[in-house]
């Protein structure tokens, strides 16, 4: 650092201290008339500097409303005026910020200082955090709203999928119970074309669902092998009457197209795959289908009959014995229990037939409350 | 402070919490523009408008000093040094915000702690973002309010200049007219 003409050390101080700090100031008479002396203090307002003295309120407005306060100052009873953190626009775009002081002096002529400190450097700062903060909390405002809304809304539309599903259970369920009744009347057609059947089908169909509850199915399971089980002598209504009605023995022949039925009704069921219709299918062709393979119409054996079919067998056989038929009388059930128990491993699934011991004395109620009105 | 006859210097603050559209009408008023962009005040930025109104038969030349101070929260006071010799006080609360509306309250008896009883007018800011039922909603909640309905209310909406002068040149009126009385 070099001394330059005509400058003292405490100047080089003096200015050293101001740049630091930028501190500007102007002298103030008992008029409160600024007098312009200061430069760099007009220029950091960005002011062109006057050339006569001029009201101090008309540059530092934010003095205006502190006419008690200054007199208060004038008089000695207070010490300085504070207005901290004044933003000013000084260029076009560019925010100053200041604080402001008022201080006295001991000059007669100037009895007021006002002095400018720039705090730019550090509100430009803070004015960044204040900014990020309030914009923070109204996002979050925002957001807590916004949620509001959407849990408002989540909760309109679960009820209304509530109603829908509800409306859409009752639209399946009436679709449903048409699809049974229709089954259920044609099921009957089939049986009015063969008279010796009766209430075959209600008996055979009850059946079913105690063995298949026994043998531990599902509700579901239970409920299509009740309604599956009704459609399995459907093909019926495809064998000509001279054979499906037919007094005596059948031959050869006409016995080769008695056992159509089980193919016949697989068909009429077909191109629908609905659970019920492919239950139906199942038991319509598989019914005559023994254990040991020796059935009709695909001699199959053991668990490749449909479980839905293995317990329609048995329910079938089983009502057949103890029905009336034009040749012959209906068994004691103890009879038909032991055949069917005789028929355990060749005809019947032997899990099926142990279940069906087990539920017989239902299987008796059952045939007693729904007897043929001709027995 | 007067300046030569007739002619006043009306230091007016705008309260209110934060982000409630103080700068924005301040910036509408005084200079006629608006932006959409939120900038928070830090401090203190003082605004001049000169303005002519009519009283008691008389015109009058009044420059409005606008004293846009940052919005109070625990991190930022107001401080009374800002309040202490102002002849008025706009108090803005955003109509999308009920907490500023409450807020209102405060505001006002922090103002007249420092300034005494001097004109206050409400601005319940921000209505072009409110339907005609809200907006209907919210003058009978403001009527019906013991403290808010003895104040001149003005809903208004920097974004659209809607009562923007009325609201300004009323506090002025209103201010010389408590100053002189």
């Amino acid at each position: 650092m070099f001394l330059r003409k005509g400058e003292s050390m405490s100047d080089i101080v003096y200015n050293a201290i101001r740049k630091r700090v930028k501190v500007f100031f102007e002298f103030i008479d008992s008029e409160l008339m600024i007098h312009p002396t200061q430069n760099d203090f007009w220029e950091y307002l960005n002011i062109r500097i006057p050339e006569n003295p001029v009201p101090l309120t008309d540059i530092i407005f934010e003095l205006v409303g502190k006419e008690i306060e200054i007199t208060l100052l004038l008089k000695g009873e207070k010490k300085s005026i504070n207005i901290p953190a004044i933003q000013r626009e000084t260029e076009k775009d560019r925010n100053t910020y200041f604080d402001l002081e008022l201080i006295t002096c001991d000059r007669s002529d100037y009895p007021l200082i006002v002095i400018i400190e720039d705090r730019t450097r550090i509100f430009s700062y803070q004015q960044k955090l204040v900014q990020s903060r309030n914009e923070t909390k109204l996002l979050q405002k925002q957001l807590a709203e916004k949620n509001k809304a959407l849990e408002k809304l989540n909760t309109i539309i679960q009820r209304q999928n509530l109603d829908l599903e509800k409306r859409v259970r009752e639209r399946t369920q009436e679709l449903q119970s048409a699809r049974i009744e229709i089954i259920r009347r044609l099921a009957q057609a089939a049986e009015y074309r063969d008279p010796e059947t009766g209430s075959h089908i209600v008996r055979m169909s009850k059946t079913c669902v105690l063995l298949a509850r026994e043998i531990g199915l599902s509700e579901k399971d239970c409920d299509l092998i009740y309604h599956g089980g009704s459609m399995h002598d459907l093909g019926k209504i495809a064998i000509p009457d001279a054979i499906l009605l037919k007094p005596g023995p059948l031959s050869s022949k006409e016995w080769q197209i008695m056992k159509q039925h089980t193919i016949r009704g697989a068909r009429l069921l077909s191109d629908n795959d609905t659970d019920l219709m492919i239950t139906g299918r199942i038991i319509a062709r598989s019914h005559h289908e023994r254990w040991d393979g020796n059935g009709y119409p695909d001699g199959i054996s053991g668990e490749n009959i449909h479980i839905f079919a293995r317990i329609c067998a048995l329910a079938d056989v089983f009502d057949a014995l103890v029905s009336d038929r034009p040749y012959k009388k209906a068994w004691p059930f103890e009879r038909a229990i032991s055949t069917i128990e005789e028929g355990s491993g060749t005809q019947f699934d032997p899990e099926i037939v142990k279940a069906f011991l087990d539920i017989s004395d239902k299987a008796i109620k059952l045939q007693q409350d729904f007897k043929d009105k001709s027995t | 402070m007067s300046i030569g006859k007739n002619v006043y210097k009306q230091k007016i603050v705008m309260l209110g919490d934060f982000a409630v559209g103080k700068t924005s009408l301040v910036n509408r008023y005084v200079y006629n523009i608006f932006s959409e962009k939120y900038i928070a005040t830090l401090g203190v930025r003082v605004s001049k408008k000169d303005v002519t109104l009519t009283l008691n038969n008389k015109t009058i030349n009044v420059t409005i000093l606008l004293w846009d101070i940052n919005s109070e929260d625990r991190f930022q006071r107001v401080l009374p040094q800002y309040i202490m010799g102002a002849n008025g006080a706009v108090i803005v609360a955003d109509v999308t915000r009920p907490e500023t509306i409450e807020n209102l309250k405060h505001h006002i008896e922090y103002f007249r702690t420092y300034a005494g009883g001097k004109g206050i007018v409400l601005s319940l800011n921000k209505t072009d973002l409110i339907n005609y039922d809200q907006f209907g909603f919210l003058k009978q909640k403001m009527e019906r309010d013991a403290i808010f309905s003895k104040m001149q209310t003005f809903f208004t909406s920097a974004k659209e200049n809607q009562n923007i002068e009325d609201l300004f040149i009323n506090l002025a009126r209103l201010s010389i007219v408590s100053k002189e009385g």
